[in-house]
């Protein structure tokens, strides 16, 4: 995945950055070098409708107006693209949305394993902006670890 | 073990439905392959034409219990198929039959799964059997290996949600959550194999590369993508 700022993502898929402005939550495609083009991640749109059911404003490329394909790597992984938090007021539903999401999928995905296989890893680029600053989080790695992380992060 | 017919019906359902999977599960545990069977077969027959006719009215949650329980029955008939491959004299010495024990395995944990994943019943019913089925998985891969498996990259260009027939991205219908018994599942109308690859732990464990299945010096033939859901048997009128 390549390390692309939120405008070059919107020019990327043709979206003028106004129409993001007024979501706190974008849940943007990851950049597929098999196909040179953004496609969504094969587990953002279910996230991006939990955020929805759970009154937060979230958007995906699709809500912005651009039509592009999604990929599913069928492998035991979770990848849930790139997601730009624009408010931090909203990172406590967020951060339980997603490690709900998450402990369900790892165990759903688990399941299906002999106890020896490798535990599912979860693939998440996550930028917080406030106030001019920005933490970035480019993970990939296991469900538990990840849990740890989002939930040490407090809004500013 | 005496039959008396069951009827299922809207007021005997749970109680209906425990005597028939507690019969299921005496002949899952007792290996008797003929009884099992035909009780799974006839409660999914029965269980079917309630699930598509909806007698009980348009909107029931029984139809998700309903639904649950014909996993949980289908399941159980898989295990005693399953059984039945594993008494078979001499099958680890048959590629052919190694081969339909493997599948055989993972199409009855699959729904085993699904049905502890999302369990309706207090105390789960499967709990025992599922001890049986993960020993059954230890031995399988003790005698047969971790393996390797087939693990594409599927581009899905147009898919729709199979309650309202819209694009899945438009519409307010969550993968997996139940809408009136049935749930909700992405249906891919144009998809593109972008890659595949070779990996230890695959969402698909059918998708196993067999070492006899060469066809020539290194080129094997493989299922690389699985078609099949767990319901397709509820879906076939």
């Amino acid at each position: 995945m390549e390390d692309l700022e939120l405008e070059q993502i919107l020019a990327g898929l043709g979206v003028s950055e106004n129409k993001a402005f007024g979501f706190d939550i974008l849940l943007l495609p990851e950049f597929y070098k098999l196909k040179d083009k953004f496609v969504d991640a094969q587990d953002s749109l279910l996230l991006n409708k939990l955020l929805k059911k759970e009154g937060l404003s979230s958007a995906n490329a699709f809500d912005l107006g651009a039509d592009i394909n999604s990929v599913e790597r069928k492998s035991s992984d979770i990848w849930l693209g790139t997601i730009f938090i624009l408010s931090d007021v909203v990172l406590p539903i967020f951060i339980d949305v997603v490690s709900g999401l998450i402990s369900k999928a790892v165990s759903e995905k688990r399941d299906r394993k002999h106890e020896n296989a490798p535990y599912p890893s979860v693939h998440l680029k996550l930028r917080i902006k406030e106030n001019g600053t920005e933490t970035e989080i480019n993970y990939k790695g296991d469900a538990e670890t990840l849990d740890k992380i989002l939930k040490s992060i407090k809004p500013k | 073990m005496e039959e008396i017919p069951i009827s299922l019906t809207e007021e005997n359902f749970e109680a209906s439905v425990q005597i028939i999977v507690n019969r299921c599960l005496y002949y899952c545990f007792h290996s008797d392959f003929v009884n099992g069977n035909k009780q799974c077969s006839d409660f999914i027959v029965a269980g079917k034409i309630i699930y598509h006719n909806r007698p009980w009215g348009e909107e029931n949650p029984l139809y998700t219990h309903l639904y649950l329980t014909l996993i949980l029955v289908k399941g159980l008939e898989e295990f005693l198929r399953m059984q039945q491959l594993l008494q078979t004299p001499g099958w680890l010495q048959d590629h052919k039959k190694i081969e339909q024990v493997w599948s055989q395995f993972w199409d009855t944990k699959k729904k085993f799964d699904y049905f502890n994943d999302n369990c309706c019943y207090s105390p789960n019913p499967l709990d025992k059997l599922t001890e049986n089925l993960d020993k059954v998985e230890s031995y399988l891969f003790d005698k047969l290996g971790r393996g390797l498996y087939m693990s594409p990259d599927i581009l899905v260009k147009k898919s729709q949600c199979n309650i309202c027939q819209l694009d899945l991205r438009a519409c307010e219908h969550i993968s997996g959550w139940f809408y009136n018994g049935v749930p909700c599942q992405e249906v891919a109308l144009d998809i593109e194999i972008v890659s595949v690859s070779v990996v230890q732990s695959p969402y698909d464990m059918k998708c196993r590369i067999w070492p006899w299945n060469k066809v020539f010096e290194n080129k094997y033939s493989v299922r690389i993508v699985n078609a099949e859901n767990i319901d397709d048997f509820i879906r076939k009128k």
